[in-house]
């Protein structure tokens, strides 16, 4: 699956649901636009010009250079070499330092690009932003066939690192030139980014009328899947309404650029939780802590409880719990007794399941007939202060049992509190807590019980706690720290306009006997305090306005263990609003002047919240009842700038939008009689169709892991590009020749003699997948059910079963060496004159190979370079005379000996459905019978039996990859497959047929 | 009022809004029917009694082109909202002449949101 929250899973499969499609295209691309030339005047040792039209703006890093801005505090890096600038953007590297206040001497320096005919709409021009240094005077020039100048764009003062301007377009340009004559910084030579004002074009909503991708990991052509790759294809229809496809239109900012190769990427998303979100809200807890349910949660990690909607997130101050083993009564620290005629109740210690879900509850067994026994722990107290005791109970056999809190001074009684609180109706794990206010003198110590446990009778205890507060915070053993939650508003929330809305719950009782702040929006202090909710001192609710250099204040009682949605709205030279449950409480004139932001922060007391919104509008008062009337979560939507559910995580809801691929076009259409263009894309599969692999020479012992590195490394991949299974490091090939052939073809073949698998992915990398890789997938991905899916078939597939098959071996072995090579005829070599032979053997592929000249006087060989298939060979006569010589070239040539042929068979399979007989390909890579047997074996366990895999008409998911495990759900139970091949269509909504091969 | 491209047009004397969802609508192999919501559109129908003869050349040329800016009271929100729509037929009749120009009656059109 692409990493997606299971947010987005829930929002792909819910009843009603939006689907988002995005498709970009690149017009021009320096590296398949043959009619792009990029030059410079100068260049640095390391320089990228045609990275000056690729759309990337930013580089990869900041580079480090001799120009003294070089400092060794690790955030320099060394310039790419060749090998890696296709993932490294550099840009376009002067050579020439800028002098006295920035200025460059003539001749300055200038990059130009030239292209076929087309407009030109805009001006761009970047410098590095990570360097941040811009060229600050400089001119561009607009030039017509035959040099014609068509226009002057003079810039002076420039002060932006990302430089644009958008001109009346100028038609029948075929050369831009930039020349810049200021740089921003002395001493540093020019860095530009981006020029040439590239085109890329995004289509999403209603330019997008259709997007259809076919992706397969594997083609079984109605045979066993072996041996055939494929490119994933994408087709996507645009709409043509303004006309700009179509060919003739000179207007058109893409006349002359709809040609193949053009770079199409495409998306499909909806909004959820995005787990690639950049602004998520942090939040800090320096200590564990326990959850209502009593299960514990890890230091920093939010407490999500029931919210207004699905979850919402708990915060809470911190405490410190005073007693000593609050899960273990059966320690002596709970012998505590200042009534002399109570007894301890017998303890049994990990007795049942705790609400943290471990086996340490104790039980409490009463064992006077006559009297009352109990538990109870001491504690020092302050005079003054008020203490709450809690703890979870459960019922086993006891209608009711009590807890209390007595006074004691120095071990002896002071206050008896017999009575306590009853604890009844406890079947199920319950928290029950006591609050006791110690006197100003008398007193020092408090004694917490659990007593009146009748006799013979049970319960289950755990989770004590006695903290210094007027009411009971969650569990916590030893000390909870208070809890932050800081929510980042940078580009989100306007002084101008907005709305702030979230669902808040109180607890029971009144925290604090001062004024809180719950939340508030403001830089710390008062003077810019803004929207803020707040407790005051009776326990009433707050919202805070700050307006004209006052504030204004609504007061308010939020009833508790209640959802309440509070709002703020405000809109400058307008009015705030402060609304509770989506009616108006308080209203007044507002302007932005008198504020300030900075983040959201969640700041103390107690309470759960939900459903936080933040709009650039300042929604009307019926906008915000509606959907608290409703009873519907908030939803996003054009005016919406954050969003914050609170489903378990912290995840905002945005556009998640998930890549179907990278694909370059093929043939396009745009027929004058609709409003649609039309192109279909394949992948990076197909590129590798139209280049070749040449390896000259014939490599020994290499594995089937080696060598594709060997064909992905020679078609051009650094490493970040491709993927390939380690399993294929274990088939050894002792003689490995490729003839000249496309990589493609090549990548086949070693995937073939793998048994494995060769795709795109959706991130273009290429995957190698060896035999085993999709057993290693042990955990499904997914679960589709028949909420998910309108039709589901299990083929048989009869096509697909063998049950008796024929692997033969190709083992190339070195034979007599021999002569591979005689020439022709006699060569004649003049005087002291040197000559490049190049020949072929008479056989290939050859090793071993050592040339030879017969005839002739003083004619030496210079040099020989042999490879598989020939030799170049320079001799020189060194003779003051014409020379006849004879050349010879005796190797070892290799060819394949010995075939043998690996036979693998199930006779319960042929006894079922008679002799399915598959023979392998022939495959120069399979070279020993004990890796023909191998392949044998391996394919008649995948093929024997009818697998019954699965072909799903479902709504889709657009995270679900190729070799991914679902799980489908039908009336019979589940079944696991893994997904082979998808055909995916969008159009505005989506649907999806998945084939999937069984997995178990 | 209603504005095309910008500017007022004389108020129409019938003007209907309607809201249309358009799905993919399907049901599962549970039977339960699941949406995908692809737009929500508005569409106006819009008419006018009587219209000179310069009234009705000046309406029909702002919505002349294919497709074009309509401001409208939008029911959903209660406020004023802009979408690019376009047309449906045009049709009216011809009611007299009046000082050698043909009074007009009863132009109906519909727009439809893009």
């Amino acid at each position: 699956m692409y990493l997606v929250s299971n947010g987005f899973n829930e929002a792909c499969k819910a009843v009603v649901r939006k689907v988002y499609g995005k498709v970009q295209i690149d017009y021009t691309d320096p590296f398949l636009d043959q009619s792009l030339v990029i030059s410079a005047t100068e260049q640095a040792s390391a320089s990228y010009p045609k990275h000056t039209s690729d759309t990337i703006v930013i580089p990869f890093a900041k580079y480090a250079a001799l120009d003294g801005a070089w400092v060794l505090d690790g955030t320099f890096t060394l310039a790419p070499s060749e090998a890696y600038e296709s993932v490294c953007e550099m840009g376009w590297w002067g050579s020439k330092l800028a002098g006295v206040g920035g200025a460059f001497s003539a001749p300055y320096p200038a990059l130009t690009v030239a292209f076929f005919s087309r407009p030109i709409w805009s001006f761009k021009v970047v410098g590095d932003s990570k360097r941040v240094e811009y060229p600050v005077d400089f001119t561009v020039k607009l030039y017509g066939a035959g040099d014609v100048l068509k226009h002057t764009e003079t810039v002076v003062g420039n002060t932006l690192v990302s430089w644009n301007k958008d001109i009346v377009a100028v038609t029948a340009v075929v050369k831009s030139v930039l020349t810049i004559t200021k740089w921003s910084h002395v001493g540093r030579q020019a860095k530009i980014m981006e020029f040439f004002t590239s085109i890329q074009e995004v289509y999403e909503g209603e330019d997008l009328l259709e997007i259809k991708l076919t992706e397969e990991r594997e083609i079984s052509s109605g045979s066993l899947p072996v041996g055939n790759i494929s490119a994933n294809e994408i087709s996507v229809r645009l709409s043509n309404i303004t006309r700009k496809f179509d060919s003739n239109n000179i207007s058109s900012p893409l006349y002359q650029l709809i040609k193949a190769n053009r770079r199409i990427k495409a998306w499909l998303g909806v909004y959820a939780e995005n787990i690639a979100a950049t602004k998520v809200p942090t939040f800090t807890r320096g200590s564990v802590a326990y959850k209502q349910d009593g299960s514990q949660v890890l230091a920093n990690v939010p407490r999500y409880e029931v919210g207004k909607f699905g979850q919402g997130v708990m915060l809470e101050e911190g405490t410190t719990n005073l007693l000593t083993y609050p899960k273990d009564f059966t320690h002596n620290v709970w012998n505590a007794n200042l009534f002399n005629n109570w007894v301890i109740a017998t303890r049994i210690t990990n007795s049942g399941i705790a609400p943290d879900g471990t086996n340490t509850a104790t039980k409490l067994i009463g064992n006077y007939v006559s009297g009352i026994c109990n538990v109870a722990q001491i504690i020092s107290c302050v005079p003054s202060a008020t203490y709450t005791f809690s703890v979870w109970l459960k019922d086993v056999d006891s209608d009711s049992v009590r807890i209390s809190i007595s006074t004691g001074l120095n071990n002896a009684l002071v206050t008896e509190n017999v009575s306590g609180i009853a604890c009844v109706g406890f079947s199920n794990w319950t928290r029950f807590s006591i609050t006791c206010a110690v006197p100003a003198s008398g007193v020092n110590q408090l004694e917490c019980m659990i007593w009146n446990i009748p006799n013979t009778k049970s319960i289950l205890a755990w989770g004590a706690q006695f903290e210094s507060k007027p009411y009971a915070t969650s569990f916590t053993d030893g000390t909870r720290s208070p809890e932050a939650l800081t929510i980042p508003t940078v580009g989100i929330l306007s002084v101008v306009e907005g709305e702030l809305s979230i669902y808040f719950k109180a607890p029971s009782y009144t925290f604090s006997s001062g004024y809180v702040d719950i939340i508030d929006v403001c830089l710390g202090n008062a003077a810019n305090r803004f929207l803020i909710l707040r407790k005051n001192p009776v326990g009433d609710y707050q919202m805070y306005m700050r307006n004209g250099g006052s504030y204004s204040i609504a007061t308010f009682i939020i009833p508790a263990n209640t959802w309440t949605m509070l709002t703020w709205t405000w809109k400058s030279g307008g009015n705030y609003s402060l609304l509770v449950n989506g009616v108006s409480v308080l209203t007044g004139a507002y302007n932005a002047g008198d504020l300030t932001f900075d983040n959201i922060a969640f700041r103390g007391g107690i309470g759960y919240f939900d459903n936080l919104r933040i709009s650039n509008k300042a929604r009307t008062d019926a906008e915000i009842l509606a959907p608290y009337q409703n009873n519907k979560p908030l939803e996003v939507d054009e005016f919406t700038t954050y969003l914050l559910p609170f489903n378990n995580s912290l995840l905002p809801v945005e556009k998640c939008m998930i890549p179907l691929g990278t694909f370059w076009s093929g043939d396009w259409e745009v027929p004058d009689d609709s409003v649609h263009a039309k192109t279909t894309g394949l992948d990076r599969l197909e590129l590798l169709r139209k280049t070749n692999y040449n390896t000259a020479q014939v490599q020994t012992d290499k594995n089937l892991y080696q060598l594709a590195i060997d064909v992905l490394t020679n078609a051009g991949l650094i490493a970040a590009e491709y993927w390939v299974d380690t399993e294929l490091q274990n088939s050894i090939v002792p003689y490995s020749y490729f003839a000249s052939m496309p990589h493609r073809e090549a990548l086949r073949l070693i995937a073939e003699a793998a048994l494995g698998q060769v795709y795109m992915s959706r991130d273009n990398i290429l995957r190698i997948e060896g035999a085993s890789f999709l057993a290693s997938r042990v955990t499904s991905d997914l679960i589709i059910d028949g909420e998910m899916y309108f039709t589901k078939n299990n083929p048989s597939n009869t096509a697909e079963v063998a049950n008796y098959i024929e692997v033969e071996t190709q083992p190339l072995k070195p034979s007599v060496a021999s002569e591979v090579y005689r020439s022709n005829s006699v060569i004649a070599i003049a005087a002291g004159a040197t000559s490049v032979l190049t020949i072929y053997y008479n056989s290939a592929p050859c090793i071993n190979a050592a040339a030879a000249i017969s005839g002739g006087v003083s004619v030496v060989i210079l040099s020989a370079t042999y490879y598989a298939w020939g030799a170049e060979i320079t001799i020189k006569n060194n003779n003051a005379a014409i020379q006849n010589v004879t050349l010879v070239v005796t190797a070892t040539p290799l060819t394949v000996l010995n075939k043998e042929r690996a036979i693998a068979q199930d006779a319960a399979s042929i006894t079922e459905y008679g002799k399915l007989k598959y023979t392998f390909p022939a495959n120069p890579l399979i070279q020993s019978l004990s890796v023909a047997q191998l392949i044998a074996n391996k394919l008649l366990a995948s093929s024997k039996d009818s697998r019954r895999d699965t072909s799903i008409q479902w709504r889709g998911n657009p995270a679900v990859l190729l070799s991914d495990r679902v799980s489908v759900v039908d009336s019979n139970g589940q079944s696991d497959f893994h997904v082979i091949k998808q055909d995916i269509t969008y159009a505005g909504y989506m649907r999806a047929t998945l084939n999937g091969r069984r997995a178990t | 009022m209603i504005k095309i491209n910008g500017v007022v047009v004389k108020s129409p004397d019938v003007f209907q809004a309607s809201v249309n969802d358009i799905v993919k609508a399907e049901r599962n192999s549970g039977g339960t029917m699941v949406i995908d919501l692809v737009a929500t559109k508005r569409k106006l129908e819009l008419g006018w009694t009587y219209l000179s003869a310069v009234e009705l050349a000046t309406l029909l040329a702002k919505v002349s082109a294919i497709l074009f800016e309509v401001s409208y009271p939008d029911p959903v929100t209660g406020a004023e909202r802009t979408g690019t729509f376009y047309k449906g037929d045009r049709s009216c009749e011809g009611l007299t002449y009046k000082n050698g120009a043909m009074i007009w009656k009863g132009l109906k059109f519909n727009v439809i949101e893009r």
